[in-house]
């Protein structure tokens, strides 16, 4: 058996990793960015320069009709050796310890950053003078896997001058002009690095230079100065916050800010978080560093402990990061119990924006649900309140399914003195549902009819017999809609009548308006199916003595004028319960208005 | 509070129980104004919505209502006979649907599909369903031997998937209690080289009692668990859960035919016939625990009352049917 190599097709690989390792040509930019400030702070490690000093300037220049992007750093610059070890071999990077500095401190880790410039030029040239002494060098590396080293320039046959530090530049290959123009490359230059510490210039011929670097002060301090936090966020995220708050994570090396979406985010969405590592940006739209809860923020964050992948697009998905995640969330969870106990007006404000996806995720997430529970809308018989002030005053609560039966049934809980909740909107009965699951002092049960039924007043004997003959009357017509009748005492007494509708019979009230719209076969199946339910599943029609309608129908109506004034209150209550009316249902409402009005006419004439 | 367009524009965001409370609401919003373009298309959404659930009589007044008003004016409310598909592989689920509509509606469908150009295999399928709902076994038979054939060279619209139409076959030869080529029918759910959107779920739950017939016991404990796995809380599958504890109460697993029985118990729809078949397993589970002393205080539910609806829903079955399939299912 033998050990064999394999053969390694270097065009091709300077070809993948320079156009298939990146999402873009603009990457050229920020590795030559990274270079830059790499060589500078590794010059400022080693204690040959103050931290005050080291720049990196880029410059735009022409070399006859081409374009050309030189890169001057004031960094340690390189030896012939170095040049030769570092720049000549794929994945070494001179950033390793063997030079004797904190690998840690800087960006580039990988050594092939350099070849993302081929993308848009076939040669490198890389000038250096280094800072232990010696010749200037020149290494010169083509697209085609070739490179040469000298420390002469071979048409004039002088050494290189330098100062220390170091300088690339490409040439703009045809067709790749437009990488090379001044506002591509300030816009570039701007978004991965105008954070770093060091100072970054663009200059060109006849320009004036421009200084690219961003005071990130609000970002180590958001509480200093919380207008310039908001008006920086919305710079690098596009949206003025709501709010903004420090949020940090020691595991990861990790610090910034939070900001609060102004707007409800979609369902489901994940937020995108801006980082940086070591100041440069290495992801505007990661949705990693946060846990899912937090949907309500979007962050910037300056790291020095988070790694990023080769590509330093992503961020390698270590432990270091899910603890980093984890911290992070507690810091935001930190700051909602914080407004809760300081400005509950804030917290109010953020919940009144974003209550619909905080709902959707308490209902899932018990953790959460407590966090916000107290703070989350909600319509009850007490009119629109937060959760906290509900419970409260009602630690025992029902609840309706849907809203048309919470406007039904919210005037008479109230009477009655039962905390009802409307559990008709989105996710709000799941919640409901939840809170009573998850709080030690607090439950709820979806409202049982009977309950609040046998809430009602007997009636009296007298009033029993006052009743009797219009019941007697009344109870067939009634019953023949399906719907059992009861005459009963409750408040308020301005209600003449309540519907009381399970979740099955409003179902079949809608199977029974198909039914009267669909052809004979359907009509007779839907039918068939339907009256076997609704044996099972019967509305109550309760009419309230107390109310003076009722009382009067009581007082020796004619027979089939109290038929009819007890349907149109049937079908009245119908409608404010927003039960659509069925075909038969809309005739009898006719029918009966025409009888009520033509007894009244009679009368009248 | 939403109207009916703003629920149709966002039913997706909402988990699929969600939807149909929300569906169901923006009919009533439609009918309530009276658009019937809207009401069309928010019944036509609650099909869908509904489709594989156990609450087909819903879905059938929903599929009345818009094949009706397609029949008016075809332009206007287009409706896919796909949807008649859902609707008639239900039709038997309800015993006050009798026999005779059941039959007209098959007749309905036929002779729409033909009309579509179908061929005879869909049509064939959804009465073999019927015919096994009703305990028809000599029915069954006769239409298995008629659609079975036709497999081999499907063509046409209105098929299922294969993988859907081998499940039916799997399914049917249990039915006729010929096991041993159950088995090899679905050998591919076992082997797990067959699946699809709605597969192999419901087949596997439909091979255990025939593994465990042909002396297969083990590869039936595995079918229950990747069924169980891929089913996870999707409580549409009342049948196939209670296929399950059946299978858990043959293998004498009767605590996990328990746990199983209290996490699906509070999802159960309303549908008879779904009722029925779980029902019934539970009543086995709850007799096996009595019988192996496990038995427990409080179910949150009544097991008499359990007791008592299967008995009630085989003779209202039975009495449909004119047999006495669904009693002897309890023997």
């Amino acid at each position: 058996m033998s050990d064999n190599n394999f053969s390694v097709d270097l065009h091709g690989v300077v070809e993948l990793l320079s156009s298939h390792l990146y999402s873009g040509p603009q990457v050229f930019i920020r590795e030559l960015l990274q270079n830059g400030v790499d060589a500078v702070t590794a010059r400022v490690e080693s204690d040959q320069a103050s931290s005050e000093e080291g720049s990196v300037t880029f410059t735009i220049g022409a070399d006859g009709k081409r374009p050309t992007l030189a890169v001057t750093d004031e960094g340690l610059g390189l030896t012939a050796d170095e040049a030769q070890q570092f720049m000549s071999v794929i994945g070494r990077s001179s950033k390793r310890d063997e030079i004797g500095l904190a690998r840690e401190s800087l960006i580039g880790q990988f050594g092939v950053g350099i070849l993302s410039c081929f993308t848009v030029s076939d040669d490198i040239i890389v000038t250096s003078q280094s800072s232990k002494g010696g010749p200037a060098v020149r290494w010169v590396g083509s697209s085609d896997g070739t490179w040469s080293l000298s420390e002469k320039d071979p048409e004039t046959e002088k050494p290189y001058s330098h100062p220390i530090g170091s300088t690339v530049v490409l040439k703009a290959r045809p067709g790749e002009e437009k990488y090379f123009q001044r506002e591509f490359v300030a816009q570039y230059l701007a978004f991965y690095g105008e954070l770093l510490d060091h100072k970054i210039w663009l200059r060109e011929e006849g320009q004036t230079p421009i200084l690219l670097s961003k005071d990130s002060e609000p970002l180590h301090h958001p509480d200093v100065d919380t207008e310039a936090t908001l008006t920086l966020g919305q710079e690098l995220l596009g949206f003025r916050a709501l709010d903004a708050f420090p949020i940090k994570s020691i595991a990861g090396q990790t610090q910034g800010v939070a900001f609060v979406v102004p707007y409800e985010p979609a369902p489901n969405a994940v937020q995108k978080h801006r980082v940086y590592v070591k100041g440069m940006l290495v992801s505007e739209g990661t949705d990693r560093v946060l846990p899912d809860w937090t949907f309500f923020i979007r962050s910037v964050l300056l790291s020095d402990g988070l790694k990023p992948t080769a590509s330093r697009e992503e961020l390698h998905q270590d432990e270091t990061l899910s603890l980093t995640r984890a911290e992070l969330g507690e810091s935001v969870r930190e700051y909602l119990l914080s407004l809760a106990a300081n400005d509950p007006q804030r917290l109010r404000s953020i919940v009144e924006v974003h209550h619909g996806a905080m709902k959707a995720l308490a209902i899932h997430d018990p953790e959460f649900l407590t966090l916000v529970i107290d703070w989350l809308p909600i319509e009850s018989s007490q009119g629109r309140t937060t959760f906290g002030e509900f419970r409260r005053s009602n630690p025992v609560a029902a609840y309706t399914s849907t809203v048309d039966e919470f406007r039904q049934l919210a005037p008479i809980a109230t009477a009655q003195g039962i905390g009802l909740l409307c559990g008709g909107y989105t996710h709000d009965e799941a919640l409901i549902a939840a809170a009573a699951q998850h709080l030690d002092d607090f439950s709820a049960d979806a409202v049982q009819i009977d309950d609040l039924f046998s809430g009602f007043g007997a009636l009296t004997p007298e009033e029993e017999a006052q009743a009797k003959p219009l019941v007697d009357i009344i109870s067939p017509r009634i019953e023949a809609l399906g719907v059992e009748l009861a005459v009963r005492r409750f408040e308020p007494h301005e209600t003449p009548s309540l519907l009381a509708m399970d979740e099955t019979a409003t179902r079949l009230r809608s199977l029974r308006r198909s039914q009267e719209q669909s052809n004979d076969l359907f009509a007779a199946i839907v039918g068939a199916a339907a009256q076997a339910q609704e044996a099972n599943s019967r509305p109550m029609f309760c009419l309230n003595i107390a109310n003076p309608i009722v009382q009067r129908l009581t007082d020796n109506v004619e027979a089939e004028i109290a038929c009819h004034s007890v349907e149109v209150l049937y079908l009245q209550a119908l409608l404010m319960g927003h039960h659509p009316l069925g075909l038969a249902e809309t005739a009898l409402l006719n029918t009966s208005l025409s009888a009520i009005i033509d007894t009244a006419t009679k009368n009248i004439s | 509070m939403s109207t009916a367009q703003e629920i149709l524009d966002t039913q997706y965001d909402l988990s699929v129980v969600e939807r149909r409370v929300a569906l169901a609401h923006a009919i009533d919003l439609a009918d309530a104004e009276q658009d019937i373009d809207l009401a069309f298309r928010a019944r036509k959404n609650l099909i869908s919505a509904l489709y594989g659930s156990s609450r087909g009589v819903e879905m059938m007044a929903a599929f009345g209502w818009c094949l009706t008003k397609h029949d008016e004016d075809p332009k206007r409310f287009p409706l896919d006979l796909w949807y008649y598909k859902w609707v008639a592989s239900d039709i038997t689920s309800e015993s006050a649907i009798s026999r005779e509509q059941a039959m007209a509606l098959l007749d309905d469908v036929e002779t729409r599909f033909e009309k579509e150009g179908a061929a005879a295999g869909p049509a064939l399928k959804l009465r073999l369903t019927a015919a096994r709902e009703f305990g028809d076994t000599a029915e069954v038979e006769r239409l298995f031997a008629l659609w079975q054939p036709l497999q081999a060279n499907r063509s046409g619209i209105l098929n299922d998937c294969k993988t859907c139409d081998i499940a039916k076959e799997v399914s049917t030869l249990s039915y006729l209690e010929r096991y041993e080529e159950a088995v090899e029918a679905g050998s591919g759910f076992i082997e797990e080289k067959l699946w699809c959107g709605s597969q192999p779920q419901a087949a596997l739950a439909g091979l255990l009692k025939p593994l465990r017939e042909v002396g297969r016991d083990e590869d039936a404990d595995r079918c229950c668990e990747r069924s169980l796995e891929r089913i996870g809380d999707d409580y549409d599958y009342v049948r196939s859960f209670g296929l399950h504890v059946k299978h858990y109460v043959a293998r004498d697993e009767v605590k996990k035919a328990l746990a199983l029985v209290a996490r699906t118990m509070p999802h159960i729809d309303p549908c008879e016939n779904d009722r029925f078949w779980y029902f019934s397993a539970v009543e086995k589970a709850i007799a096996a625990a009595e019988k192996a002393e496990i038995a427990e205080k409080d179910y949150g539910f009544n097991p008499k009352e359990i007791a008592g609806q299967v008995q009630k829903l085989a003779q209202a079955f039975d009495l449909r049917n004119g047999n006495s399939y669904y009693s002897d299912q309890l023997a």
